[in-house]
């Protein structure tokens, strides 16, 4: 099969500018990307029975919807940054938020790019100005968008995030494929989905039920 | 008909060149770094050969299976055009995609909650210096050039792919 001779030409008038499509780096495109793992983490929630509402730092209800543009603490007054408020019958709520800093066992402090932290945790924190501990983090996603291949270094720096937050219910999310990256995660009995974007509908639901299965857990031990 | 070598190199710097001037340089760093990095591939090695052979010995009578080993080779034209296919179909389609659901999710849960249903939300850095806000607009322009965008990608792809 031959490509038809205005081919370049019709990809050129397709594809716009950055400033056009607002994505005029790979940051843009992975704040998009964790923004669209929330949701998935929220649906998660929904399908598990919570009511779910959308608040600032300050407790009121979020208007405008502002999430971070790189990691920061959950406190942070300005920006009054959006989290949501999940609440599930007969269990004390959870809070998801996009990239927010939690302290692991070590005491050292670690991004995660999604996280569902207990509320009585999150309002303590915000009140004191100190970071979530990993132990009262009931879910937490890295995620990382990138336009090809990926870097080994991410799992390894993922298996060293996961050793300090401990494991479970830790996911590194990526929308591309890493051979070496899944076989490295895996001999190291860590969480991950690959390829995880809205047109791999098997991979999107398969990550969305490991998230019901997270916050089905959080039920089940209280 | 099937697509040489050389007219997979000419598309790779085309499209290279397209996506540059649409100021979407960073999808090119990600496929260098990809490229750069090679292809994966395991190889067979007899090490027997290699340790402690002196150079003109006769081989050893001692017959060691073959070690495996990873080698990384350079992605042929063809991977390469590959590769920036789907780097353009993740910057441009998946992010659309995205997008789209997002805003579905916001839309919905607001009005569940009985607040006005959420149309636009933003990215804001701590020192107000960068803002990067996703509304009914932007949205638009990215809908529309993803429809545009995907037929060609599977034209592309089909002259790729012809045998």
């Amino acid at each position: 099969m031959q490509l038809r001779t205005t081919f370049l030409h019709d990809m050129q008038g397709a594809l716009g500018t950055a400033a056009q499509l607002r994505l005029g780096s790979a940051e843009d495109a992975c704040n998009l990307y964790a923004t669209y793992l929330f949701c998935l983490t929220i649906e998660a929630a929904r399908r598990e029975g919570a009511t779910v509402h959308f608040e600032n730092v300050e407790g009121s209800a979020a208007s405008p919807v502002l999430f971070r543009t790189s990691p920061g603490s959950i406190w942070t007054k300005k920006p009054a940054y959006t989290h949501a408020v999940i609440e599930l019958p007969g269990l004390p709520a959870l809070e998801a938020h996009l990239g927010i800093y939690v302290s692991g066992k070590s005491g050292e402090i670690h991004e995660c790019d999604v996280a569902l932290v207990e509320q009585a945790e999150a309002a303590l924190c915000r009140k004191h100005e100190v970071h979530p501990r990993s132990s009262k983090v009931v879910m937490a996603a890295r995620c990382k968008f990138s336009s090809a291949g990926l870097p080994l270094n991410l799992a390894r720096s993922f298996i060293g995030l996961t050793s300090d937050i401990a494991a479970e219910h830790r996911f590194l999310v990526t929308n591309t494929a890493s051979a070496p990256i899944r076989r490295l995660l895996t001999s190291h009995k860590r969480l991950w989905s690959q390829e995880a974007v809205p047109g791999n509908a098997v991979e999107i639901n398969r990550l969305r039920a490991q998230f019901e299965t997270s916050i089905m857990q959080y039920r089940a031990k209280r | 008909m099937r697509m040489t070598d050389d007219e997979a190199n000419y598309l790779y710097n085309e499209l290279s060149q397209i996506v540059r001037q649409a100021d979407m340089g960073w999808v090119l760093t990600g496929v260098s770094k990809e490229l750069r990095l090679g292809k994966l591939e395991a190889k067979k090695v007899l090490t027997a050969d290699a340790e402690g052979a002196e150079e003109g010995a006769p081989p050893s009578p001692l017959k060691r299976p073959p070690a495996m080993f990873t080698a990384t080779t350079a992605y042929p034209p063809k991977d390469r055009l590959r590769i920036l296919v789907g780097a353009i179909e993740q910057a441009w389609v998946a992010t659309t995609q995205m997008d789209e659901h997002i805003a579905h999710v916001f839309a919905n849960e607001f009005q569940r909650s009985g607040n006005q249903p959420v149309t636009s939300f933003a990215f804001r850095s701590e020192d107000d210096t960068h803002e990067n806000v996703s509304d009914e607009a932007v949205r638009a322009r990215r809908i529309e050039a993803a429809a545009k965008l995907k037929p060609l990608i599977t034209e592309l792809r089909e002259a790729i792919n012809a045998a």
